[in-house]
């Protein structure tokens, strides 16, 4: 292999990092083949000895998005750790991707739940609020009538968006628990995975 | 040699030889894989690790007639890790060490034979 064939290929393996993560790993083995040649070796021989790109690539980018994703769990971030993990072989995709959708399937599922607490609490005290200017507009509305049926509603309403904020709080700290289980699942096997080759 | 043994010792090396001097990668990748098989390849992305948790400074310097070259430097806080590392990894060796011993002195009568003609076989 050439220079430029090992790192065209090591580039492509890149994919998705910054561009001075990128440079910078680029430029470490751009380096060595210079010096590789200085010393009288031929591009083949130096690729060969450093060993497969393509694999090089994997690896880096998978320690260095895992390593970001520790830093700032932000949603994309671990997406993209999870995902440069699964190409490094180590997800089995029935086994451990299967169930790890399924758990981010359920937050999906809280999260909406904790959510829509939130709106019709919002909406039946707005409702309540608004009535008079409702009915205005949209007659056939069935509409609570008296006082005292009125403010049991906009209570309600109060009471459904009270526990509908403490189900968003909730649910921010789980999920923010989650993103770092999930970082602290990849760094365990990307230290196995470092071990092992 | 084993390769999970070479993973693991290829930390405390590059630590180790840039302790002793700056060097510049390729250089470094030469002098290790002179005396460890490995795939050269594999070094850079560990001087890359240990730089980023604080072990090594990177400079770079210019070299007559070629590009000019990314030197490594041992920190403060590198020069701690290796104290440590070699020294865990002295205490660890003297035990193995202790141990093979006593696998050859032939302490045999605690296993019995029958394990004590297997091990024999293999070596």
């Amino acid at each position: 292999m050439t220079e430029k064939q090992f790192l065209t290929i090591l580039k492509k393996n890149l994919k998705g990092l910054d561009e001075e993560d990128r440079d910078e790993i680029l430029s470490d083995y751009a380096e060595h083949f210079s010096l590789g040649r200085e010393s009288g070796k031929s591009e083949s021989d130096i690729s060969d000895s450093l060993g497969d790109p393509a694999q090089i690539g994997r690896n880096s980018r998978a320690e260095l998005l895992v390593e970001q994703a520790g830093k700032e769990s932000v949603a994309g971030n671990v997406f993209k750790a999870v995902m440069a993990s699964f190409s490094l072989g180590f997800f089995n995709i029935v086994f451990i991707l299967g169930p790890y959708l399924g758990l981010v399937g359920l937050m999906i599922g809280l999260w909406a739940t904790a959510v829509s607490l939130v709106l019709s609490g919002l909406a039946t005290s707005l409702f309540v609020i608004f009535k008079p200017i409702i009915t205005l507009f949209f007659p056939y509305i069935s509409d609570p009538d008296g006082f005292a049926l009125s403010l049991a509603f906009f209570l309600a309403g109060i009471a459904l968006l009270a526990i509908g904020s403490l189900a968003v709080i909730g649910m921010i700290k789980l999920t923010k628990i989650f993103y770092i289980g999930t970082v602290k699942y990849l760094q365990s096997n990307l230290k196995i995975i470092k071990r092992s080759r | 040699m084993n390769i999970q043994f070479k993973k693991g010792v290829l930390e405390i090396c590059v630590l180790s030889l840039i302790y002793g001097r700056d060097y510049y990668g390729y250089e470094l990748v030469q002098e290790i894989s002179e005396n460890i098989n490995i795939s050269e390849g594999s070094i850079y992305p560990l001087l890359r690790r240990l730089s980023k948790e604080g072990f090594f400074e990177t400079y770079l310097k210019e070299s007559p007639g070629g590009p000019p070259r990314k030197y490594y430097k041992i920190t403060g806080q590198g020069k701690t890790r290796t104290e440590n590392l070699k020294e865990e990894w002295n205490q660890f060796t003297d035990q193995v060490k202790i141990l093979l011993q006593k696998d050859i002195s032939g302490d045999a009568q605690h296993r019995g034979p029958d394990i004590s003609r297997q091990k024999g076989e293999k070596s």
